[in-house]
């Protein structure tokens, strides 16, 4: 049984199947519960391409699977990207039960995930513009249910991702060309073009973000903080196939110019919109294109300064993220919740929900001892030794960021309400878990976060 | 590892009181109990004074092989006093508590007390800028939770974010001051520090002393004002005085200084006005440490950041005392007095090396206003001492017993530190002292003259005068030197900026957004061309 086979194939069918159960909810969330995390149990245990031996048995995982005339490979180098994304599915999908997420959530998020996977698999790898399309139109049937009115938020993801795909394979026919004809400099410029388009729409970045904030607010927050996680961790993570393939995008300095200046945009208009929002999913959004914009700036510092930095920053966002999105999605619940000036007492009322959500929220203003800290400050400090004026202006940001935190705080700590705890056991189990995971993070960085060094590993020439 | 044991003695015996008190509520064992340990703890601390610097490293942070980037406290000569006033007030607040069992004073309050003790010794340990952020964080949620858990009345609860909220800020100019380092190829430590970062780390804890700018942000008081709320008011300032005192001697960068010492000279000027003025001493006491610390402030501006410890152990020490001296009588008026006198700065007592760094040799005219701000402190701390309140008499006997040595422990706490850590101030460098004490002295003097029953109608009509006045000039000082008018204003700029905001996010998420992002590309490409293309 092939890599892709069981990372890929394996929970597709899976999901088919889960899909035809979903009346039973308990059931379909352990079953996919158990496949996520048998899943990533043997991407972390089992090498690929090698001989084990357990006694008097003994088998391989070959990394290729032929399908269609194109290949999908997953390689030993893939283990760490599959674990990692195979356990935050595992855990999202245990969570939905808490967060009272639409039926079709599970079976066709997993199905995004198998199909997230194979765009880090498939080769050539311009194919996985495809792929992004596939799991894009698997994830609209739970972020608008049927039944329900198709916001403009889903509307636009759509039709961003959508536009993505033709320029990805624009990109990819510009790339053919400079192999045919590398002396061509007018095809450099035309690849780049194509390709800077494509990773924006993909990417949502500045300006087409619009459509996060509208799908936070719009759709459910636990489906919608699922899908933008998930979406653009795999995008992240696979453009740096175009900076491991082609030796001439890593060498150009307007790529990296261009990533500083649009990271830097992402980062002021994130944190300077969130200052002034009053909707708590909106936040959400907001939050998002902050980090999108710090990934993009980690990148910015180069291949030898960045990458690593890049690829730390995925646990904490992940974590964040996930904690967030359960957080609210029970927050949103909360009897005669109907919008933000709904929080204020929410203190006294659901302290659990109310302080993970800070502590979510904190987290990703880069707030001192939680989990969005240490890389971030990383980041910002490797940025000052290049210059002060891009640090200064993600203090900015951040700045906006943390009042937009701090004023639904002083709402949610007003209120004379005796305190209750109005979580139920199961609901203040699963936030704990998630306010822990996101102290620990941020106490001890050094044990976590090094770990993420790995998602690098298929990338052989940016190591 | 020899500093972890003070720290997790009060965290741990926090937590353990905590629980002894949900599953066996009652007064007795936890008392005793947290009389044990904050007397251990403050033994404890007197031991580490004879082994510093006592250090505490982490491992590597993030594992990116960067060195600057691991936690990392040291118990020296600078943190120390500091360090050993949290066990001494720990210890006070603790042994007066007996005092207070009518005043809600519970173990649960006792437990804070102690987790605050710990957290803070946490924080004014923190040996480099990486380390004083996070503690600082530490410090600031752990009593923003404390004093969520505590308040009730709606408007203080937003007063208590407000309040966390400029300590964050304070905390994110620290790390502003991480950046400027790093921009100029310097990994920050408290070792050696240039004159504009020096300046950044002012601010820095400036700020979140409510010194620069003058910020009230917590005025109203808080429950339990008495013993937990000394902790709540002293873990904090404490960790940023720790910060100050590790500044570089001789001053910071000259083009900023003199904005920063007018800043800081106003807000002393204007709280220590305030503080002399106030019936209450609790209702007053931000002012107290606004004023106290904005000394240790201007002393670091001037060049004297040893002499901020001065400064910073008084605000704490005869401070605390003052706040937790709650039941009253003559027998007891002793221990304030000492009090009194460990704060008259009066030579061969322990705030008298703190003149090192107000009263500058060639005179400074400026120096005037600190020695007037030094007399309203001492003539208002010595009106508050003065003032009647609760009886002791009432109270059990073995109550009487113990209150009294839990205040004579604060001004024991501030001789000692002063002791070790404060050489000068047992050299005679300063009579000024002498000065304002003697006015401080003449002050009381003439208002009890003015108060007192048998006053003439003239007395009292002058009285009369005099405090109309006294309130007038103080509610038009207040009006100004409050800075809430700058307050307003930004609140007014924030609508303004709240509305332009509004607007473009109606443009960008409107019907024509998808439009909009195309024209903004379009924008976005052309700046990229001018600015980066080959």
């Amino acid at each position: 049984m092939s890599a892709p086979l069981l990372f890929v194939l394996l929970p597709l069918v899976v999901a088919v199947g889960l899909y035809f159960a979903r009346a039973r909810r308990w059931l379909v969330v352990v079953l996919a519960g158990i496949v996520c995390f048998s899943l990533s149990a043997l991407a972390l245990l089992a090498p690929i391409d090698t001989l084990v031996q357990i006694g008097p048995i003994s088998f391989e995982i070959p990394s290729t699977l032929l399908i269609l005339g194109r290949r999908l490979v997953l390689e030993d180098g893939h283990r760490p990207f599959l674990a990692l994304i195979y356990t935050t599915a595992g855990f999202w999908f245990l969570g939905s039960m808490v967060a009272r997420a639409n039926r079709l959530f599970v079976p066709m998020g997993l199905a995004m995930v198998a199909l997230l996977v194979a765009v880090s698999a498939v080769e050539p790898f311009l194919y996985a513009a495809l792929l992004v399309e596939m799991a894009v139109l698997v994830s609209v049937p739970f972020l608008a249910p049927p039944g329900k009115p198709f916001g403009q938020g889903v509307l636009r993801y759509l039709i961003f991702q959508s536009l993505a795909m033709p320029f990805i394979l624009l990109a990819g026919w510009s790339l053919a060309s400079i192999e045919a004809n590398p002396s061509n400099q007018a095809l450099y410029g035309q690849a780049e073009v194509f390709l800077g388009l494509g990773f924006a729409f993909w990417l949502a970045v500045f300006p087409f973000y619009t459509w996060i904030p509208l799908l936070t607010e719009q759709s459910h927050p636990y489906t919608a903080g699922f899908v933008v996680t998930l979406l653009f961790s795999v995008i992240l993570l696979f453009s740096l196939n175009f900076l491991d393939t082609f030796a001439w995008l890593r060498s150009s300095t307007l790529l990296f110019q261009s990533l500083r200046l649009v990271g830097l945009i992402m980062v002021v208009t994130g944190g300077v919109w969130a200052a002034f929002q009053r909707n708590q999913a909106r936040l959400m959004g907001y939050a998002v294109i902050l980090e999108l914009g710090i990934s993009l700036l980690a990148l910015s510092l180069g291949i030898a300064e960045g990458l690593n930095l890049f690829a730390q920053l995925f646990l904490p966002r992940i974590i964040t993220l996930a904690t967030w999105a359960l957080a609210l999605a029970i927050l949103q619940r909360q009897p005669g919740f109907r919008g933000f000036s709904d929080l204020r007492g929410l203190l006294r009322r659901a302290p659990v929900v109310g302080i993970t959500w800070m502590l979510a929220y904190f987290s990703l203003g880069a707030l001192p001892l939680l989990a969005g800290f240490p890389v971030r400050m990383v980041v910002m400090e490797t940025l000052a030794s290049q210059s002060i004026g891009a640090p200064l202006w993600v203090m900015a940001g951040n700045m906006g960021y943390l009042i937009g935190g701090l004023r639904a705080l002083a709402l949610m700590a007003s209120g004379d309400d005796p305190w209750r705890i109005s979580e139920t056991r199961t609901q203040i189990a699963m936030l704990v878990i998630g306010a822990l995971a996101l102290i620990l993070v941020g106490l001890f960085p050094g044990v976590f976060v090094p770990g993420m060094n790995g998602l690098l590993e298929p990338f052989t020439r940016l190591r | 590892m020899l500093l972890l044991i003070p720290i997790l003695l009060y965290a741990v015996s926090a937590l353990a009181i905590a629980v002894w008190h949900f599953v066996r509520p009652g007064f007795g064992v936890p008392w005793l109990a947290a009389v044990a340990v904050t007397l251990a703890g403050w033994g404890l601390m007197i031991y580490l004074r004879l082994r510093v610097p006592v250090e505490l490293a982490g491992q590597m942070w993030l594992g990116l092989g960067d060195a600057g980037q691991y936690p990392y406290f040291v118990l020296d000569v600078i943190s120390w006093p500091y360090a050993f006033a949290l066990c001494g007030l720990a210890l006070a607040i603790v042994q007066t508590a007996s005092a207070r069992l009518a005043h809600k004073s519970n173990p649960l309050a006792w437990a804070a007390s102690l987790a605050l003790t710990s957290a803070g010794l946490v924080a004014v340990t923190a040996a480099n800028p990486l380390t004083l952020a996070v503690s600082w964080t530490m410090l600031d949620v752990t009593e923003v939770v404390v004093l969520l858990a505590t308040v009730r009345k709606l408007n203080l609860s937003t007063r208590v974010v407000v309040a966390f909220s400029a300590r964050v800020v304070g905390t994110m100019v620290l790390v502003w001051a991480m950046l400027v380092a790093r921009s100029q190829g310097i990994d920050l430590n408290f070792t050696q520090i240039p004159a504009d970062i020096s300046l950044v780390l002012i601010l820095a804890a400036g700020l979140r002393l409510g010194v620069l700018p003058l910020h009230l942000t917590l005025r109203e008081e808080i429950p339990m004002r008495r013993g937990l709320g000394v902790m709540l008011r002293s873990a904090a300032p404490a960790s940023s005085l720790a910060l100050l005192a590790r500044l570089p001697a001789g001053g910071s960068d000259p083009t900023w200084t003199p904005v920063f010492l007018t800043l800081a000279t106003l807000a002393v000027l204007y709280t220590a006005v305030v503080w002399l003025f106030s019936n209450d001493p609790l209702a007053a006491r931000p002012y107290w440490l606004i004023a106290v610390s904005g000394l240790a402030v201007v002393s670091v501006l001037r060049g004297q950041p040893a002499a901020s410890i001065a400064w910073g152990l008084a605000m704490l020490l005869p401070g605390g005392l003052l706040f937790l001296y709650s039941a009253r009588d003559r027998g007891t008026l002793f221990f304030p007095l000492l009090g009194a006198l460990g704060l008259s700065a009066l030579p061969f007592t322990p705030a008298s090396a703190g003149w090192l760094g107000l009263w500058a040799q060639p005179f400074d005219p400026a120096s005037i206003f600190f020695l007037l701000a030094h007399v309203a402190l001492l003539a208002g701390y010595l009106r508050h001492v003065i003032t009647p309140g609760e009886s002791l008499r009432g109270l059990e006997r073995w109550v009487q017993g113990i209150y009294p040595f839990g205040l004579l422990m604060l001004v024991v706490t501030q001789w000692i530190a002063a002791w070790f850590s404060l050489p000068q101030s047992f050299a005679l460098i300063a009579w000024v002292g002498v000065a304002t004490t003697l006015l401080a002295l003449a002050a009381l003097a003439v208002s009890a003259r003015l108060m007192r029953p048998s006053a003439t109608h003239a007395d009292e009509e002058q009285a009369g005068w005099v405090s109309i006045m006294g309130q007038r000039v103080g509610r038009w000082m207040g009006a100004i030197f409050r800075l809430d008018w700058v307050y307003r204003l930004g609140m007014y700029l924030y609508g303004g900026l709240r509305a332009v905001v509004s607007f473009l996010i109606t443009i960008l998420e409107g019907d024509g957004g998808v439009l909009w992002a195309m024209v903004l590309l379009a924008l976005l490409i052309s700046l990229l061309r001018i600015g980066g293309a080959p």
